[in-house]
């Protein structure tokens, strides 16, 4: 689909992370540090996967449960953590299973995503690597998480209405 | 070009709108002071600073034309054009030319502007002596004619001392003196761009008190360190509590001693923010010269209080409704000389422009001593307008405020000051927005009084924290009105309306912030087991149920993140004492869709 943006993202170093069973990883670029996951205040009237705000040394930021915003079963036993990444400049924390290592792939390891029929949106993967055996999804952040975040926050507030009546 | 000269040459244009600023002022002062000889010195030097540096960086246009205006300037100083309203006017127009340059050049360094109109309106006004004053000078009262004579007559021995000195200066170092102007050397390094008493070696700037010395620091890292600040100051509560259960004794008194610095460096990062109105209020002897001009009136304005203290944030955001109240008073409160002379008052009116502080707020009064408010006309050109019902009688203050109502103006004619019908809604929706209020006094026939309450600052409120369901939230106290613990039989539930509050003949709504925030309803408590808040702000009063009250507290603002910033019933979050974020309850949003549901 964008094979330059693929050829690009070569290049640059990931920070991956298992969610469930799976393993996704995000630009090394964009994530600012991991924290362990913090006291957080849950926020009325926004989606289940956003779990609410929390204080980063005096800055409040929001932390979105990132298993529960594609849907994947949390894992068990796992070291939660929360990554703290910058999305156009603001901060926003993302909790995972568990961090696990930075990837400097080869560009001949990676891979477009396959075509798949869903009804699940998946613009927000970025390209598919294969590292041995496992399979790594390069992640979009601000596709997975910003954008749709307006609407769903927007969303929870119309309906609100007729139950606070 | 370079990073550095492109610094350079941002760095001039800041500190030239400082310098064109400083300069307006010193104009209008010698409007009200011609023989002001200090007055003369210092324009002269700003004139020549801004011509100095303009040129150091490489901005020729300005350099071109400050070099005119500094002729100009010089001729004024050594006598030869005489100081009269009309010469301040063009001083006036030039300096509003230069600022007009500097923002342009703001937006685009490599700008070119014309000002070849403006410099032969100067070429003639220096050459062709009086340069149409006599018509121009009629209007301004305090111009007597001996004036100009006096300033030229008699130059002190300082300023001629100081020309002296200053010609002297520039010719032992060699450096070629302009040709019409002794003064104007073309090298002036750019060091001269300090506007302070180093730089002139002349017994005038000598003997003005030195100014205190500043440095400029920006915004966001202002906002980092306070921030920080805001941090240590959490952190070190967390660490007094933890320390109480220690029988360390010199770990608890180096707390407590900690806790004092801790307090004095948060006072000192958050007074970092604030600076005086005076700025705001040397802007505004401006308008009203310029407004009272157009309009044909006489006004002249007073300040006082101008050192008094605001945030940086809302100092900016007042400037323009301010500047509205004021020409509202030119053009609306102060009556033409000849009303006011046929009324036994002075021909020329007054506005005072005065701020203070008054418990923990900050005041800034615009009074004039025109003809006041008529509620009477007020009611009837609402009515007229089909605002009002006919026939409806209004007590006298609610009338008056019909002047915020949106689209109305009492004024027959529309003017180019004023009378849009725009204005005081939009003031008065201002300073609401800055958590504000405007409060208006009148007594016909003897002026009108508008007071803008203000807070003095915005990344602090004072707030409410109150628990519901196991959670904190902040309401800001401005908002709450009372709070009580209801009886039984105050609270009605109607099946059509919800829940009713009686309080002393009042009916208020009565909402549950349980439900409000969504939860269930099963989880509702027994209404005399909550507390009520009555909240009376901007709108219809209502009252909300919540669990508990935890306290009262100062809460440091603090931003929340975009993905939920359009959830208006949020107007944003605070830290509280354990490090714990907390939402700051918007209770006039949070209750809107409730009403539409029940409607």
């Amino acid at each position: 689909m964008n094979h330059s943006k693929n050829t690009n993202a070569n290049r640059e170093r990931f920070l991956s992370f298992s969610l469930g069973n799976e393993e996704y990883a995000v630009p090394l670029l964009a994530v600012r540090e991991v924290i362990a996951l913090p006291e957080f205040t849950p926020v009325p009237y926004t989606p289940t996967y956003f779990l609410g705000i929390m204080n980063l040394r005096g800055q409040v930021i929001s932390i979105m449960d990132l298993r529960q915003k594609l849907g994947i079963k949390p894992g068990v036993n796992t070291e939660t953590a929360v990554i703290i990444c910058d999305l156009n400049g603001a901060s926003i924390g993302v909790v995972v299973d568990s961090v696990n290592t930075v990837l400097n792939p080869d560009s001949a390891d990676v891979s477009e995503k396959p075509e798949i029929q869903s009804n699940r949106p998946t613009d927000y993967i970025t390209g598919v690597y294969r590292k041995d055996k496992k399979l790594i999804l390069f992640l979009d952040l601000s596709r997975s998480l910003s954008l749709e975040d307006h609407a769903a926050v927007r969303k929870s507030a119309e309906v609100r209405a007729p139950k606070a009546a | 070009m370079d990073d550095f000269e492109k610094e350079l040459k941002l760095g001039f244009l800041e500190e030239a709108s400082q310098l064109l600023a400083d300069a307006e002022q010193c104009f209008l002062a010698l409007e009200s002071n011609p023989q002001d000889g200090p007055m003369l010195d210092k324009i002269f030097r700003l004139a020549h600073n801004l011509k100095g540096s303009s040129k150091a960086v490489g901005f020729e246009d300005i350099g071109v034309f400050t070099h005119r205006f500094e002729s100009f300037l010089l001729k004024v100083k050594n006598g030869e054009i005489p100081v009269t309203s009309s010469v301040i006017s063009l001083l006036l127009v030039c300096n509003d030319h230069i600022r007009s340059m500097v923002d342009t050049l703001k937006g685009d360094l490599d700008a070119r502007i014309d000002s070849s109109a403006l410099m032969e309106r100067i070429e003639s006004a220096s050459h062709g002596e009086s340069a149409e004053p006599e018509s121009a000078t009629a209007d301004l009262a305090t111009a007597e004619p001996a004036i100009e004579e006096e300033i030229f007559e008699a130059p002190t021995p300082e300023e001629v001392e100081l020309i002296r000195l200053v010609n002297h200066s520039f010719d032992a170092t060699g450096i070629d003196s302009g040709v019409e102007v002794p003064v104007a050397a073309e090298n002036v390094p750019i060091i001269h761009a300090v506007p302070s008493a180093q730089t002139a070696p002349s017994p005038a700037a000598h003997a003005a008190p030195a100014p205190e010395e500043s440095i400029r620091v920006s915004l966001a890292r202002l906002e980092k360190l306070i921030n920080s600040v805001g941090e240590l100051v959490i952190l070190q509560t967390v660490l007094r509590e933890q320390s109480l259960s220690s029988n360390a004794h010199l770990l608890r008194k180096t707390i407590h001693q900690m806790g004092k610095v801790t307090k004095e460096v948060q006072d000192i990062s958050m007074s970092l923010r604030m600076v005086p109105l005076r700025q705001t209020f040397q802007k505004m002897q401006r308008i009203v010269r310029d407004t009272s001009g157009m309009l044909g009136k006489k006004v002249s304005l007073v300040t006082s209080g101008d050192d008094t203290e605001l945030d940086k944030t809302v100092l900016e955001n007042i400037s323009d409704p301010l500047v509205h109240l004021i020409r509202n008073a030119c053009d609306h409160g102060v009556e033409s000389p000849e009303i006011r002379q046929a009324k036994g008052k002075a021909e020329s009116g007054t506005v005072k422009l005065n701020a203070y502080h008054q418990s923990g707020k900050l005041v800034i009064e615009v009074k004039d001593d025109g003809g006041g408010i008529d509620g009477a006309r007020l009611t009837a050109k609402a009515i007229e307008k089909g605002i009002l019902k006919a026939g409806t009688v209004l007590p006298e203050q609610e009338a008056i405020h019909l002047i915020f109502h949106p689209g109305f103006s009492t004024k027959a004619q529309v003017t180019e000051v004023s009378g849009r019908g725009v204005g005081m809604d939009v003031v008065k929706t201002n300073i609401e927005a800055l958590q504000g209020e405007v409060q208006v006094e009148t007594v016909l026939g003897e002026g009108t009084t508008f007071k803008v309450i203000l807070p003095l600052t915005l990344a602090i409120i004072d707030g409410m924290v109150v628990q519901n369901e196991g959670c904190r939230f902040v309401v800001p106290l401005s908002h709450v009105h009372e709070t009580l613990k209801p009886g039984v039989e105050d609270v009605k539930h109607t099946t059509t309306m919800g829940e009713v509050l009686l309080l002393r003949g009042e009916n208020l709504p009565l909402y549950r912030l349980n439900t409000l925030l969504g939860h269930k309803k099963s989880a509702m408590k027994a209404a005399n087991e909550q507390i009520a808040m009555v909240i009376r702000y901007a709108g219809n009063p209502f009252a909300v149920l919540v669990d508990d009250i935890l306290g009262q507290q100062q809460v440091v603002i603090k931003e929340v993140g975009h993905e939920i910033q359009n959830l208006k019933w949020m107007s944003g979050s605070a830290i509280l004492g354990d490090g714990k974020p907390a939402i700051i309850i918007e209770m006039n949003e949070l209750v809107k869709p409730a009403k539409r549901g029940a409607a």
